[in-house]
């Protein structure tokens, strides 16, 4: 599959190979181009067309061409190493709650434990990506939380399934490592499609556990009790994540012209400041519509990923292998529904600009809201079930690719922030709807699905509020006379301004004046030419 | 683009229909009951069978006899026997209370069953009782099925499948039982009758080489970690 963005705007900037200089987007300012030019070796030949930045205008799947294809692989592949490991213990309930005599409160709470470690771990990981890159940001996740997946073999107690599950969640923050490092390989026009392909290849990690947690589990069974069988289970995640670990570190890189150590040492890339960067993202209300969106999106797939299996079960009487089995189902779409929400996304910006981007992934949001709503509905019809499943899994994980085609552009000096905070605002919101929903025996499953829906439908309708100056909102036009570099140097103070930091992202808000939409750009293009064929505007 | 949604697409199809035919194979589950299925137990109390317990723990006969409390406690003078699965067993021995004679016409069989406690069913609905037995998880072990309807005898060695829990065993007289135990819309229940209580504690499943790899492999992960950060940041740094 080969996915790329080209039009009549990206002739000025369209390189492939080395014909020019392929700076960092943390740059340098200050020196002129010339002499950063004598100073840094030759840039890459790459095999991938790119923009002024480096980053990959295309996309191809059965590529692992270095710098872009490969890093976007080994990136998929870890996030989806950490979802497996999360969600391991989930299809294995049946089993676990048995040996360690747990209760249905002790298990919500694991669940809740789960995915509550990484809200912060997901908002320190930001500013960590912004400081020494998403490689270092993988691997230190993966390789320090292999530690408490091998330690769940020797749990024996519930207190102990709640501390071991909630340091495992930790590795959730992969995430933010995830979409950043895509972010920072592929370009504007194609990174909403990037961001989903890689976000639903590693999220799909949740729906991979459902089937091969259970089936390792009672292959192993053959030999050993079932008891142990499960414990033994948990080795193979554990080594899945060394492994994986070792491959970030050892084949990828950070950026299209290397590693963060090696280009801060160069002097190629500038140093960051946490604080300020923070403070950009947190000030910015488009974070925060974002949070709320991904949080009743994404959360409500944790809450699916924890639950679902356990509902089936006790609904309809389904075996754990059968339960496991049908819930991946919900998981596995994350395969198809994120980068259909992700291209979707690129595809209506290319047309319809930001404004497209926002009015798509509102709709899958809600539609998907919808959806589980009737989960709930269908409570006595098996086959209506799993209908609602596969649509709900659909339009859900489709808006959740969605979000993130629109989280790149909030911020480019605090994208690692943004990122993060979207990321755990994801999180926040699954412990809301479990401890809501899912803990005690107050509500049925069944009502509790459609409480989740209706809490859904209504929180992403904030997605109307967004409004960006140069390219507008849903609900209102653009103001004319502004522009994206108006938009992202604002981010920095007037004193940095003046010693020219700002610059760092002058080529990238060069490049998503893509997102105003070919229409738009035509019709900017055939007025300048209008003005100048009248004599305005020359010397 | 379309070729790989629609290789996913199909993976996940099989997927859906491999779960599909496990489902189709597997025994349903008594969702909707009705019929002789429907027999509560309010509509066979009060219990007509007395049914005693003694235990083999650990290759010795236990003096203590089991709890008529499912919380045993100095206070209440009793203290409960305390079983270990796969390990020791129980000896049941049932019989007709003698005010209820005339079921030994019945043409029945009886069925013994290990129930949990239910203060072992406490926050714990994968366990929960019903009212109408076929629908009841109360009590998922068959120990025994088609025996004598008037007395006889039994032993039960809990399986590694038995979880850690307080126990009771109930025996059922059944009409036109099937040996498996399972209650269909020509066997069902007509009497009943419950023992007391003894804790039974799942086997252990942490054997001593398991202690030892997870530790090990514990320790991989992040003293890897950390020497490449090492040397590769603190190194470069110093460089």
């Amino acid at each position: 599959m080969e996915l790329d963005s080209r039009s009549s705007l990206d002739d000025d900037f369209s390189v492939r190979g080395g014909s020019r200089r392929s700076a960092s987007i943390h740059g340098s300012p200050r020196a002129p181009l010339e002499e950063q030019q004598a100073e840094q070796p030759q840039p890459a030949q790459y095999r991938l067309l790119v923009d002024s930045e480096g980053k990959a205008k295309q996309i191809k799947l059965y590529s692992v061409a270095p710098p872009h294809m490969l890093a976007f692989w080994v990136n998929a592949i870890a996030f989806a190493t950490a979802f497996l490991a999360t969600f391991a213990a989930a299809p294995l309930i049946s089993i676990i709650r048995d040996d360690l005599n747990l209760t249905k409160t002790t298990i919500s709470v694991a669940s809740i434990a789960s995915i509550t470690g990484t809200c912060f771990a997901r908002i320190v990981m930001g500013s960590f990506c912004d400081m020494f890159g998403p490689r270092l940001g993988h691997a230190m996740l993966l390789s320090l939380t292999s530690a408490p997946t091998f330690l769940m073999a020797v749990v024996d107690s519930g207190a102990g399934f709640v501390i071991v599950r909630c340091c495992i969640g930790f590795n959730l923050a992969c995430f933010v490592c995830c979409q950043y490092w895509t972010a920072i390989m592929f370009s504007p026009t194609v990174v909403g499609t990037a961001n989903a392909l890689a976000g639903g290849i590693g999220n799909s990690g949740g729906g991979w556990t459902q089937i091969i947690m259970p089936y390792l589990t009672l292959a192993i069974a053959n030999n050993v009790p079932e008891y142990q069988a499960w414990r033994w289970a948990f080795f193979v995640p554990g080594a899945a994540m060394i492994i994986i670990s070792v491959l970030v570190l050892s084949v990828a890189q950070d950026l299209p012209d290397g590693n963060y150590v090696d280009l801060k040492r160069r002097g190629n890339k500038a140093k960051s400041n946490p604080k300020r960067e923070m403070w950009v993202a947190l000030r910015n209300y488009r974070t925060w519509v974002l949070v709320a969106c991904y949080g009743f999106s994404f959360g409500v797939e944790l809450t699916i990923n924890n639950n679902l299996a356990s509902y089936l079960s006790s609904q309809f009487g389904k075996s754990i292998l059968a339960a496991g089995n049908f819930t991946s189902v919900f998981g596995l779409a994350n395969l198809v529904a994120r980068p259909i929400g992700g291209f979707m996304s690129d595809f209506l910006a290319k047309h319809a600009g930001m404004r497209g981007r926002l009015f798509w992934m509102w709709a899958c949001l809600a539609v998907g809201a919808a959806f589980c709503i009737g989960l709930g509905v269908s409570q006595d019809s098996f086959p209506i079930t799993m209908v609602m499943i596969v649509f709900f899994a659909f339009f859900m994980q489709a808006g959740c690719g969605a979000v993130f085609g629109v989280v790149p552009f909030v911020s480019r000096r605090a994208l690692g922030v943004v990122c993060g905070a979207v990321g755990a605002g994801g999180n926040f919101g699954g412990i809301i709807l479990q401890a809501a929903f899912f803990t005690g025996e107050g509500v049925t499953a069944q009502d509790s699905y459609k409480y989740m829906g209706i809490v859904s439908l209504g929180v992403t309708a904030s997605a109307w509020l967004i409004w960006f100056p140069m390219w507008g909102g849903m609900g209102r036009s653009p103001c004319e006379d502004a522009s994206e570099q108006d938009y992202y140097y604002a981010d920095w103070t007037e004193d940095e301004q003046a010693e020219g930091l700002h610059l760092a992202v002058s080529k990238f808000a060069n490049e998503s004046r893509s997102q105003r939409g070919i229409a738009r750009l035509k019709a900017e293009a055939q007025a300048q030419a209008k003005f100048e064929s009248r004599g305005y505007g020359q010397a | 683009m379309v070729r790989a949604l629609a290789i996913a697409a199909v993976a996940i199809l099989a997927c859906v229909g491999q779960a599909a035919a496990q489902t189709m194979t597997a025994a349903p589950a008594p969702k909707n009951v009705t019929g002789a299925m429907a027999t509560t137990l309010n509509s066979i109390k009060p219990p007509k069978l007395a049914v005693g317990v003694k235990f083999m723990i650990d290759g010795v006969m236990s003096t203590n006899p089991a709890c008529p409390n499912q919380t045993a406690s100095a206070a209440n003078g009793c203290t409960m026997n305390k079983l270990v699965a796969h390990r020791d067993s129980i000896t049941i021995d049932y019989s007709i209370l003698p005010a209820f004679a005339e079921m030994a016409n019945l043409t029945a069989k009886v069925m013994l069953k290990g129930c949990y406690a239910n203060s072992s069913q406490t926050d714990r609905p994968w366990r929960k009782s019903s009212p109408i037995i076929a629908k009841s998880k109360k009590c998922p072990f068959l120990i025994k099925g088609g025996l004598d309807p008037v007395e006889g005898t039994a032993v039960w060695k809990p399986s590694e499948e038995v979880p850690t829990a307080t126990y009771q065993v109930r025996a059922y007289v059944v009409r036109n039982a099937t040996m498996n135990g399972t209650l269909t819309a020509t066997t069902y229940p007509v009497a009943y009758g419950d023992s007391f209580y003894f804790d039974i504690h799942g086997i252990d499943s942490r054997p001593t080489s398991m202690k030892v790899a997870a530790s090990l492999c514990a320790c991989i992960g992040p003293i890897m970690f950390l020497v490449y950060f090492s040397l590769t940041y603190l190194r470069k740094k110093n460089v």
